[in-house]
């Protein structure tokens, strides 16, 4: 059986640690938002945001595709990288 | 601050759906850009790497949509008078013209810096001067002091074609100017019938096109003209080999087509009314017919004459006309 931590008692440095990020952890359950939206407005940003997210998802996919096409050609003709 | 203050900047939280940025592109300019910029990149002399033809055309389409995107912010004021547009995404309070803006700005640079290492400095750089001349000179300076304003600004719609040669090529030739001329003439009688019966519209916005700063008349004989001219003019790439025998003909029948309704145009009453007509971008009176039937049309002949060309190319229907090449 152990027996109940004084609160009192000297706390060792990690303990001191896990305290300072307990205190600043948000709580998640409550919305961090100051303003209020409607729930059109949620929906629309929400459909803006996936749709920017696939677009920076298929400009990085092009730019990959188009160096690897562009270096291909140039080791086929020879001309190095 | 207080729940009613926070419910206040709720209000001013955009709902705009990626539809309305998609609407913003004008995707119907999109469309004949991409067709026309395909037909410039498939006539071209060149065995391009479809990997890389295919994002040089959709860096044109996306350009071109952010030149769309950047006029409608600048034009917010008159697109909320104008009945004709009067429905897009600024007017209807979707999009703010700051996002507008923004839209046009990011997608402009995106889409010249991808058709730089997709293709060559060159197509990389007329894009971004044909983004520049229709946002700035055409939108800006253009639309709004001169009658000329679609003549010259017309130029902005016939980079397309240069362009899809250009990036496949990397470099300017006689036929890549042929195709740009061809649109360039071949934009003053599209615009112009279609202003002849929508006159009203850009006369409450106060945009001087030819039927509101010289009159129905003036045009309509300037429609003729420029109609004789382009039909000329669009039998060139017959001339230089560009076009076979299906150019040729495609050319020789629209060409005649286009003449008699341009005549049509000429001999009618079309634009005198000036009012607006209400309701779709056909509806119009009987007196303005003709016009209506001249604008639907040119868009038909223009589409035949760079399909020709992508029949001819890209499917192998190229017919060498005797003594031409």
């Amino acid at each position: 059986m152990t027996e109940p931590k004084d609160p009192h008692a000297k706390k060792s440095v990690g303990e001191m640690i896990e305290d300072v990020i307990e205190s600043k952890q948000p709580d998640y359950t409550q919305s961090t938002e100051t303003v209020r939206l409607t729930p059109e407005q949620e929906k629309a940003r929400g459909r803006r945001n996936v749709v920017i997210a696939w677009s920076l998802v298929g400009f990085m996919v092009a730019v990959f595709a188009i160096t690897v096409v562009r270096i291909s050609q140039n080791i086929a003709a020879g001309t190095g990288t | 601050m207080t729940p009613s203050d926070h419910r206040a900047e709720g209000e001013a939280v955009s709902t705009a759906s990626p539809r309305d940025y998609f609407d913003l592109m004008k995707p119907r300019v999109m469309t004949l850009v991409v067709f026309t910029a395909f037909a410039g990149l498939i006539a071209a002399p060149v065995d391009a790497d479809p990997f890389l033809a295919f994002m040089s055309i959709f860096c044109l389409a996306v350009g071109a949509g952010a030149a769309g995107a950047l006029n409608m912010a600048y034009d917010a004021d008159i697109d909320t008078t104008m009945q004709r547009t009067r429905k897009r995404p600024i007017p209807r309070g979707k999009v703010s013209i700051a996002n507008a803006y923004g839209f046009g700005v990011v997608a402009s640079v995106l889409s010249v810096l991808l058709m730089a290492l997709a293709s060559n400095y060159l197509a990389a750089g007329l894009l971004a001067f044909s983004i520049f001349f229709y946002a700035v000179i055409y939108t800006m300076i253009l639309k709004r002091s001169t009658p000329q304003n679609i003549v010259i600004g017309g130029a902005a719609g016939a980079f397309p074609p240069m362009i899809g040669w250009v990036a496949v090529t990397g470099e300017i030739s006689l036929d890549a100017v042929i195709l740009f001329m061809i649109i360039f003439l071949w934009t003053p009688p599209h615009s112009w019938a279609l202003a002849l019966y929508k006159s009203g519209d850009y006369a409450a916005a106060n945009v001087p096109m030819m039927p509101v700063a010289k009159g129905a008349k003036s045009t309509r004989l300037q429609i003729l003209l420029y109609s004789i001219v382009l039909v000329i003019f669009a039998g060139a790439p017959a001339l230089t080999g560009l076009g076979g025998a299906v150019y040729a003909a495609t050319s020789l029948g629209g060409g005649a087509l286009f003449l008699l309704l341009a005549w049509r145009v000429f001999r009618s009453r079309a634009g005198e009314a000036g009012s607006a007509e209400e309701g779709a971008l056909y509806a119009v009176r009987a007196g303005d017919k003709a016009a209506r039937d001249l604008f639907a049309y040119s868009i038909g002949y223009l589409t035949v004459l760079f399909a020709a060309l992508i029949v001819e190319h890209a499917l192998g229907a190229y017919v060498a006309i005797p003594g031409v090449g």
